[in-house]
Parts: structure tokens; sequence; C-alpha cells
């Protein structure tokens, strides 16, 4: 379940994009948002947060970044018992279907298109709330 | 002749321009996304003002203060680069809200990072809506990521009489509350 306490960590090349979508998250309420440049210093982050018993409950990850792309670090994640369940949000300028199905096949919850407005943010979230509890609720 | 260092560009209306029909098509796809990402982002809409065709990209020296987006159009057929060059004042203006809680958010050269940060996010989006656009029409653009250079280092790279390739360009000056964003499409000839 995500809740506003909970650690949402934001990876994109570009520092627009993160600082513009730690403000939307703030105005929605997330204040423990944490920043990574690249896949791989997204990877180190989620495993220092997990060590620390403070694991990332979202992650917002650009599809096209240098080192570690987005797609190799939600594969990556879904190979990992520690983050096989954490929530995946892949964000890309890239719109064709065939980015999206990938990401979606690959594990991703869902799939923004940059550029994106706070009302995106705030769908996708409760898009993927709706369906955890449901989830959650079917295990019961 | 190539246009004088100083002289203002020779824009020509879209419509009689000498643009062959792919050309063309590229173009409105640029001015397409252009004026999408700048409303997307800053709710503003950058107006084009024509095209020139040159051999050369003197204009640069034109906007010499500014930040250059260049990403790399790869196709079968027609490899090429798109530069988006935008005066330092025009992207810290619209870009500097963004950064309110930046200890030393009113000054440029303090925000230097975050302003080239920010063009080479712009030309990536301007990119991936254009590459949309052309691809659903039958063009096969694939992905690519974009670098950034200051547009006085880009203009004398490119003017190097030591480069061993030729190019053309279309250059599409904007006018953004009369201040000038321009996107040029590069396409290199072997020599």
């Amino acid at each position: 379940m995500i809740k506003k306490e909970s650690r949402i960590l934001i990876i994109d090349d570009f520092e627009m994009v993160r600082v513009s979508l730690v403000q939307s998250l703030r105005k929605l309420g997330f204040n423990s948002v944490d920043q990574a440049v690249d896949g791989k210093n997204a990877l180190d982050m989620m495993e220092e947060a997990y060590n620390e018993r403070k694991p990332f409950g979202l992650v917002f990850s650009d599809l096209n970044m240098p080192k570690l792309s987005g797609l190799d670090l939600l594969v990556a994640c879904r190979h990992d018992a520690r983050f096989k369940t954490v929530p995946f949000v892949m964000i890309s300028s890239e719109s064709e279907r065939q980015y999206v199905i990938l990401s979606l096949q690959q594990g991703a919850n869902d799939y923004i298109i940059k550029p994106f407005s706070i009302e995106v943010i705030q769908n996708k979230i409760n898009k993927i709330c709706e369906k955890l509890n449901k989830q959650a609720n079917q295990a019961a | 002749m190539s246009p004088s260092l100083s002289s203002p560009l020779q824009l020509k209306p879209l419509q009689e321009s000498s643009l062959n029909l792919y050309e063309h098509g590229v173009v409105t796809a640029v001015i397409k996304s252009v004026q999408f990402t700048f409303q997307s982002y800053f709710a503003v809409t950058p107006v084009p003002c024509g095209i020139v065709i040159l051999n050369k990209c003197e204009y640069l020296d034109k906007i010499f203060d500014g930040i250059s987006g260049l990403i790399k159009m790869f196709q079968v057929t027609h490899d090429s680069t798109l530069i988006t060059s935008i005066e330092k004042k025009t992207i810290f203006r619209l870009l500097g809200p963004l950064y309110q809680d930046h200890p030393a958010h009113d000054n440029i050269s303090n925000l230097e990072h975050s302003l080239r940060d920010g063009v080479g996010e712009l030309t990536n989006v301007i990119y991936a809506y254009m590459k949309r656009y052309l691809n659903e029409k039958g063009a096969s653009f694939r992905m690519g990521l974009p670098i950034v250079q200051n547009t006085a280092d880009l203009a004398i790279e490119l003017a190097l009489p030591t480069k061993k390739t030729k190019y053309f360009s279309i250059v599409i000056p904007f006018e953004l509350q009369k201040e000038k964003i321009l996107v040029e499409l590069l396409k290199w000839k072997p020599v």
C-alpha cells in the first residue's frame, strides 16, 4: 500500500524532471522523496534503504538513461526477492506502443509519458493503490 | 553566398521554401513538437517565424550566450541531428520558477548546470514527440540520448575548416515573448 509517509524514489538523468516530479509529489502530500541519476545509482540506494529497514514504497524511473536503463533496473528489481513487489512506474518521453508494452511485460505497474501533469501522477498513484488493495483483498 | 554573421536571417515561409516532401514533413513535425513541448512544460507557445536553409551554422553566432541540445536522429536512410538552441536568459526565465528552493535561484551562473540540463530534456522531449509523429507516418527514427553544449562552442566546432564532412541545415527560428529559440535540422553529407 502506498501511504503519504511512504518513501518514494525518483530516477532520471535529467534534473529538471526530478525536481518537477519532487514538487508534484510534495503537493500531493508525499514528503519522503529521494532522487537517483541513473539505474545503477538507484539500485545502490534501494539496497541501502532495504538494509536500513526503510525500503522504498514506490519507484518512478525514466526509461532511457546512461549506465543502467530504466528497463534494466526494472528487470533487476523483478528478479530480486527484496524488490520484486515494489510498485514501479516507468516514465519516458517515448510514447510508442512498443516501449509501453515492453515495460508492462517486464513488470512495471504503469507507464507515464513526459511531459506529465500533477493530475496524471495522482491518477497513476490512485490506480496502483486500487490494484494493490484488490490483490490484498483477494489474497485475504 | 552564405549570410554574413551580422545580417538577419533571410526567412521564408514554409510554403514558399524549396524543401522536398520529406523535409517539409520533418519541419512540420518539428514545429508541432516544439509547440507541444513548451506548452506542456511552461504553458507558452513559441511562434515559428519561417525557415532558412544554410550550408553553414553561422546563424548560431547570433545567440552566442546560449545553450544547445543535440540529438542524433537515427534512421535507415536519413541520419541527421536535431539541435535546439536557447539563450541562457530565456531558459533561465522559463526554468527559474522550478528552482525556487535552490539557494541561489536568482542568478543565471549559479543555475548553469540546471539550465543546461533543462535544454537537454527539452531537446529529448521535442525529439521524442517528433519521432512518434513521423514514425506513425511510416518513418523509422530510433531512440537517442541528447548531449548539451554551449552554443558558442558548437558554432566554432561546426565552422572548423578541418571538418571532414559537409552539411546543410534547415533552421527554424521561433519567437517566444520577443526572445528567439532556434531549432535546426542538420543533415550530414559525406565528402
